[in-house]
């Protein structure tokens, strides 16, 4: 009985971490299933405009600047009335990321380093100017100056190309001033301020920019919103920007997913039909919605097919932990077949069986080669961490005999066996009864109790190591008493389907 | 003869070792240490009459021992032959138990002891190699109380397993 309890014990002590870790997991698939969408809105701009308007704001671009603001404001406020979804606004976006770590000392050190670049640039000194302008930009990379401060990038960018066409360097003023223009195209600039090649350059940046077919991808590349939404724990990135058309402005709304890390929305809508455009949106943002809060785990990747079978076979060996019958004990060398049925991400059934052939010991205390089956029914617990699956499994597990089994420590009857027909009984060396024989069949059983992990291979193939412990509370013909908790060591593989 | 009753993890593991160690010599083609006495020792061609020989007190017989070696323990019989063919049973003492055994598997020695004739006789012997990988056992045999000398001995082993009960001394009490 007490070793009832040791044995108990020892599988308390495996199970109840595993079922912590597993509970938590198990529990926080529930929460996942419901999650709410946190969607993140990037500033929007009006590309609606010209080169030619560079000095002046035509009506077009100033009815698309005010159109802009009321479209970001629509898209908002569509996504706010979406179940399960949690607009996080421009303004909100831009306080969480300029919170997260350094940020807001890099940031202060990209201003101090623009204004360096800036006094340099006015004391013509055009070589250094520039490299604190570019020593700038790059710190404004790393503090998501893009949303936080785009209009501090367009001035950099400014000062950059001005400092490149004082030094003769027209390309690449032309490079940067259209990323000025991609960062805040509403600048307007006062005729006359600049050289007129300056200003040419500038005007030839805009049309340029405008000109170009991917504008929000110009502006928020995808490896840069795949760092924004992990950065700001977001589900999704929202960017509404207008653009030209020949029949006017036109909208256009682009949503990122994160976990595929594609565009999962990339709408273009005319806007001289606005009830048009409005249902057109509506349309699209229902259509993402429904796939957006279906997918369980948020993805737009299909899921990894769940493989609820398992066979798994290998080698295994055992012993008796409990052994009084052998002096130097006895192993086991056999095989092991299991079949496992996930019942859920974390619980599995199990049946399993031990084929053993017990090895005589080296002093011939087991006479003979002993053949066990055994048999074992229950469930487990299984965790994952990356390709390695911890698991614990109980249940109960019967023992069939399928040899006689002779055991003696008395070398005389080990020796002298199979005495022939004509020798007395009182003339054999061995006296009856001194050999403990076990008659099949004979019947064991009792609590079985498993430990081990599984490392995958490939999706269906696995590896696994385990090991298992019973422990006989019955025995029919059999010693429980003086041979007791066998200890099993398996190796193999599995296959899941 | 040696005992030990008690059982432990570590016996267990002492086990494996000794099993894994057994498999490594049975792959290397060695003997089994935990067999290594077993089977039939005797003269042969290849070691001289009189070395093969001993005396009981009725003049020389040349001894064959049947052996079984199970790890700890060694059991068995003795028979006495008229000649160093070992063909024909001595006159007096034919088959004697081999008895009150003690062994030494490290140093590869057994001691036991015969009873002929109401004469205990004790048996030193160890296992030796020659150099062509012939096995022999060597050593003494004396006579409990005997006012002679230990004779000097050296069988072969000419036979790797025994029948039990062929020779078997069926006149004696075990």
């Amino acid at each position: 009985m007490r070793g009832l309890w040791r044995w108990a014990s020892w599988l308390a002590v495996f199970t109840v971490p595993l079922l912590v870790v597993m509970g938590s997991a198990h529990a926080e698939d529930s929460r996942r299933s419901w999650k709410t969408i946190r969607v993140g809105v990037l500033p929007g701009n009006s590309f609606v405009r010209g080169g030619s308007e560079m000095f002046e704001e035509d009506a077009r671009s100033r009815d698309s600047r005010e159109a802009m603001g009321v479209w970001q404001r629509r898209v908002e406020e569509s996504l706010r009335k979406l179940d399960l979804v949690r607009v996080v606004e421009t303004s909100e976006l831009r306080e969480q990321l300029e919170s997260s770590g350094a940020v807001r000392q890099t940031m202060a050190l990209a201003r101090e380093r623009f204004e360096l670049g800036r006094e340099r640039y006015r004391a013509l000194e055009l070589e250094p100017a520039g490299a604190q302008l570019d020593r700038a930009l790059s710190l404004m990379v790393g503090s998501w100056a893009e949303v936080t401060e785009p209009r501090l990038v367009a001035d950099t960018h400014l000062f950059r190309g001005l400092t490149m066409m004082d030094r003769g360097q027209e390309s690449e003023a032309l490079v940067a001033f259209r990323s000025m223009w991609l960062h805040d195209p509403a600048r307007r600039f006062q005729s006359g301020y600049y050289p007129a090649a300056t200003e040419a350059v500038m005007k030839r940046a805009l049309d340029d920019l405008v000109a170009q077919g991917d504008l929000v991808g110009a502006r928020y590349p995808a490896p840069r919103l795949a760092s924004i939404v992990r950065e700001a724990k977001l589900d999704s990135l929202v960017t509404v920007a207008l653009r030209p058309s020949e029949g006017g402005a036109a909208l256009r709304v682009v949503i990122y997913d994160a976990d595929s890390r594609l565009r999962t929305v990339d709408l273009t809508v005319a806007l001289n039909d606005t009830q048009r455009a409005e249902e057109l949106l509506d349309r699209a943002l229902s259509r993402w919605h429904s796939c957006a809060v279906r997918s369980e785990d948020r993805s737009y990747v299909a899921k990894p097919r769940l493989r609820r079978w398992q066979i798994e076979f290998g080698y295994a060996h055992a012993f008796f932990l409990k052994d009084d019958r052998t002096r130097a004990g006895f192993s086991s060398p056999g095989a092991n077949i299991v079949v496992n049925y996930r019942v859920g991400r974390a619980v599995q059934l199990f049946a399993l069986t031990n084929q053993m052939v017990s090895v005589p010991d080296v002093n011939r205390d087991l006479m003979e080669p002993m053949m066990t089956s055994r048999l074992a029914l229950g469930a487990g617990l299984t965790g994952e961490i990356g390709r390695l699956e911890p698991y614990v499994r109980a249940g109960v597990e019967l023992g069939l005999m399928l040899s006689d089994a002779k055991m003696t420590r008395d070398v005389e009857c080990k020796h002298f066996v199979n005495p022939p027909d004509s020798l007395s009984a009182s003339a054999n060396p061995c006296a009856p009864g001194r050999v403990f024989t076990v008659e099949a069949p004979a019947l064991v059983a009792g609590l079985h109790g498993g430990l081990g992990a599984r490392w995958k291979l490939v999706p269906s193939w696995h590896a696994h190591l385990e090991i298992q412990l019973a422990a006989y509370a019955f025995g029919s013909d059999f010693p429980i008493s003086d041979l007791n908790f066998p200890i099993t060591l398996g190796a193999g593989l599995g296959h899941r389907f | 003869m040696i005992l030990n009753s008690s059982q432990s993890i570590g016996d267990h593991l002492g086990g494996w070792i000794r099993v894994a160690a057994l498999l490594l010599v049975v792959v290397a083609g060695c003997e089994n240490p935990n067999e290594a006495f077993s089977g039939r020792w005797g003269p042969s061609e290849a070691i001289a009459p009189e070395a093969a020989s001993i005396d009981l007190g009725s003049g020389p017989v040349w001894p064959q021992l049947h052996l079984g070696h199970y790890g700890l323990e060694v059991a068995g019989v003795a028979t006495f032959h008229s000649s160093e063919l070992a063909t024909g049973m001595a006159t007096s003492c034919q088959c004697a138990f081999v008895e009150h055994r003690h062994l030494n598997l490290d140093a590869q020695t057994l001691v036991f002891t015969t009873q002929c004739d109401g004469q205990t006789v004790d048996w030193a012997l160890a296992i030796a190699r020659d150099d062509d990988d012939g096995v022999f056992l060597e050593g003494t045999v004396e006579r409990t109380g005997g006012a002679e000398p230990p004779q000097e001995i050296r069988l072969e082993r000419t036979l790797d397993s025994v029948d039990p009960f062929s020779p078997f001394c069926e006149e004696q009490e075990p």
